[in-house]
């Protein structure tokens, strides 16, 4: 096995198995686990009390549980959230911080906190004017609330000073991310459509420092090999995830690389450092103030086309993938801006509605054999 | 204004109102006046006060479906790519953009856009898909969903801040300073306003109940959209006075009532002729709903503190504890039999709540509860039969349950 094999191999196993890992880091330090729902939320704060976050991003099960609590029509994300909750897979977390994303996850903290009352659930609800003064210092306030409530659960306070340093550490393993992402692009017959997700998903379920070495090393061996030619189609993708990984073995057998991301649970956690402050918070408040592009983020401009424009110039990507959420209301909405821009931009899309629980793949399949099949054209 | 000297039916001045308030708003920019479009329960104060004309989307996507014209909108929408999984208040309205016209008849384009998110993040991001498509500067209140009992002062402090933010932004737009003594004003004619309609739907707790409930669906226009000016506070003394009348006279809407039912959720608007008829063939009456309560807004007119708890407070903003009590509160308050929960489509902030909350009122109070499906806009989602079998099975229920006591 090479040493880039052996790294992705790591990573792989981490993302497939985050009940093991959190018993693992609960037994090497005695310290606690701290669930966190999509989308955005600073972990830094967790980090900083001493904790470990652990991504909440749903997961592969049948759904027999959560029908108690939410309608066919809810996302598949949240029946799966809801599904292990009732299932007791979230024991081993001593709290769930959820924020306020879109209407379903105003409402699912609440049904959690009724079907798991043992476990602490924290709200969290960020601003949509996060540009104001008015509204950094309350998104400052928002995470020394939460930063107040681990406080009890943890007994030790959180110091200022821990979490300027966890701030330094997320800024670096985001970094990281990007940078990961760069040097992928030369190497797409490696860095496949799944081992480009498995690099992301691993990152929700290990202390980011220890990520952060993992995939800076990757880079290292990435950067000692020669760039290969990619002679497949490069897509960027545009969507909340890239699951179930069934979907992307797909991309793979239909010649697919992903060069770039606007997923939620990827790029759109990374690309956004925080900027330098004497207080903490206001770094973290004033990150969400910079950061573009996102459909659970106010954006008045609707930028997230103009953003896609740009990660396709960047990566000289043949085409975007919107993985369309089901039932995700806030990517529903963004979809026919999405859809303008890229047509006049000249730029190939897909629509391609997915669900975590995929019960059939076929059209999937079909539809990105096709868009393969006319992004072949283009180029001859 | 309306001819106030003799005393009309409330029905029919409602309805004089909401066509005076279209014909107003209609001749808005001839007269030189700036059009809002507004969310249902934003703090209209604001624009009132900068002599602002307020559309609400919300009302005329209702009114659409009301007078049988939401599938030509949702269509138009559908075709420009946006899923029929979103809310049908939005896919109505965005096809009212393109279509420029409406069963309902026309309402102005907007200069400007002033959306508040206590209800629901949906409206959030649909106005955000009105500032790009239209073009027009959007103000935007954001009231955040409450974890705990009361709200904490660093969230007051963020909406203080986001009011000041937003006079300046109407400065701005208006060209004009702005109009502190008429936002006082109008603070005032709110509060009046909200008590009045407050204390005429709460003459429903008399038995028999002398309204119908449904027609608080038509009333309800009026608190949307004139709370803050005089016209709300005229219409709603005159409702008051015209119930508080049927009360003294011992006159109910059904006379001899047999079942009293709490509505809860937006009503299907296509087809409100079922929903009356399914209660009166078995001589119920709807008594209360949890929506309309919605707008019994009253704060402290001196402090802006107190207006941003009270725009925060509404139930689709609070945690479940709020939604449960409320909703036990009335069922005991109006002496409720049964209760209608409606899984809407459109509103999933309050669907993904209401299996819980089925559960836990039945529990607490006894009363049964009945959840139908359907949706507030888009009749696709609303199958009558399925209906009527959901109401058949509440009033046995509610049968069952007599018969036991």
């Amino acid at each position: 096995m090479s040493k880039v094999e052996e790294i992705l191999s790591e990573l792989g196993y981490v993302a497939h198995h985050p009940a093991r890992m959190v018993e693992q880091w609960k037994k090497e330090t005695g310290g606690k686990a701290v669930g966190i729902m999509p989308i955005h939320c600073a972990e830094e704060v967790v980090h900083a009390a001493g904790m470990l976050p652990v991504g909440m991003w749903g997961g592969q099960t049948s759904i027999s549980l959560a029908p108690e609590y939410l309608q066919s029509f809810c996302c598949s994300i949240m029946k799966a959230v809801m599904e292990f909750t009732m299932s007791g897979a979230y024991k081993n977390l001593d709290a769930i911080i959820c924020p306020e994303t879109c209407d379903t996850l105003r409402v699912i903290p609440l049904m959690m906190r009724k079907a798991i009352p043992q476990t602490p659930i924290i709200g969290v609800v960020l601003p949509d004017n996060r540009k104001i003064d008015a509204g950094i210092k309350y998104t400052a306030a928002e995470y020394r609330s939460i930063a107040k409530q681990l406080e009890q659960i943890t007994g030790n306070p959180v110091k200022d000073e821990d979490l300027q340093n966890s701030v330094e550490i997320y800024n670096e393993h985001h970094a990281a991310m990007m940078e990961f992402f760069k040097v992928a692009v030369d190497h797409c017959d490696i860095i496949t459509p799944y081992n480009r997700h498995m690099a992301i998903k691993s990152s929700y379920f290990m202390p980011k420092e220890k990520h952060t070495v993992l995939v800076k090393a990757l880079i290292d061996e990435l950067n000692k090999l020669q760039p290969t030619q990619f002679n497949g189609h490069k897509v960027v993708v545009t969507g909340i995830m890239s699951e179930p990984d069934e979907l992307l073995e797909m991309f793979e057998k239909y010649g697919y690389a992903i060069v770039a991301d606007d997923l939620a649970q990827g790029s759109r956690q990374f690309r956004t450092p925080a900027p330098a402050d004497d207080d903490p918070y206001i770094r973290l408040g004033k990150r969400l103030a910079n950061f573009e592009g996102c459909s659970c983020v106010y954006d008045p401009e609707k930028l997230r086309g103009k953003l896609l424009k740009q990660l396709v110039d960047e990566t000289q990507a043949d085409g975007v993938v919107v993985l369309m959420m089901k039932f995700c209301d806030p990517e529903e909405y963004d979809y026919p801006f999405i859809k303008q821009d890229l047509e006049e931009a000249g730029i190939p899309h897909l629509y391609l509605e997915i669900e975590q629980q995929m019960e059939s793949s076929e059209q999937v399949q079909t539809r990105l054999q096709a868009f393969a099949e006319m992004l072949a054209e283009r180029k001859n | 204004m309306t001819d106030t000297t003799t005393v009309k039916a409330a029905k029919d001045v409602v309805k004089e109102l909401q066509a005076e308030y279209y014909a107003e708003a209609n001749r808005a920019h001839e007269e030189g006046k700036l059009v809002a479009w507004v969310t249902s329960i934003a703090p209209r104060e604001f624009l009132e006060a900068m002599d602002i004309v307020t559309i609400y989307p919300e009302n005329h996507a209702a009114a659409i479906a009301a007078k049988k014209g939401s599938m030509e909108m949702l269509d138009i929408a559908e075709s420009m790519g946006y899923s029929m999984d979103i809310c049908s208040y939005a896919r109505v309205n965005l096809g009212y953009v393109e279509a420029g016209d409406s069963a309902a008849g026309k309402v102005p384009y907007p200069d400007l856009l002033f959306c508040c998110n206590n209800i629901c993040d949906t409206v959030t991001k649909w106005y955000e898909i009105l500032s790009r498509r239209l073009n027009v500067p959007l103000i935007m209140i954001d009231l955040p969903f409450s974890h705990f009992d009361q709200p904490q002062e660093h969230t007051i402090d963020y909406i203080v801040g986001q009011f000041e933010n937003a006079i300046k932004q109407l400065e701005q737009i208006t060209g004009k300073p702005f109009n502190y003594e008429k936002f006082k004003h109008c603070l005032e004619l709110s509060n009046q306003a909200s008590t009045l309609w407050k204390e005429s739907f709460e003459l429903g707790k008399n038995k028999p109940c002398p309204f119908n409930g449904l027609d608080y669906f038509n009333y309800m226009a009026q608190i949307v959209c004139s709370r803050g000016n005089e016209k709300a506070v005229y219409f709603f003394q005159l409702l008051k006075d015209e119930i508080a009348a049927k009360v003294a006279a011992g006159e109910g809407y059904i006379q001899d009532e047999q079942y009293r039912i709490l509505w809860d959720g937006i009503p299907f608007w296509y087809n409100l002729r079922v929903m009356a008829k399914s209660l009166k063939d078995r001589k119920a009456v709807q008594v209360a709903s949890t929506y309309t309560e919605n707008w019994a807004l009253t704060y402290d007119t001196s402090d802006l503190r107190s207006m941003a708890k009270a725009y925060m407070g509404n139930f689709t903003n609070r945690e479940f504890e709020f939604r449960f009590n409320n909703m036990c509160r009335i069922i005991s308050e109006y002496s409720c039999d049964g209760v209608i929960l409606h899984s809407n489509r459109s509103c999933k902030n309050q669907d993904f709540a209401m299996y819980e909350l089925a559960r836990q009122v039945t529990k607490a109070t006894g009363v049964p509860v009945a959840i139908v499906d359907g949706d507030q806009d888009d009749p696709r989602a609303f199958s009558e039969a399925q209906y009527e079998t959901r109401i058949q099975a509440l009033f046995e229920m509610i049968d069952q349950r007599r018969e036991a006591k």
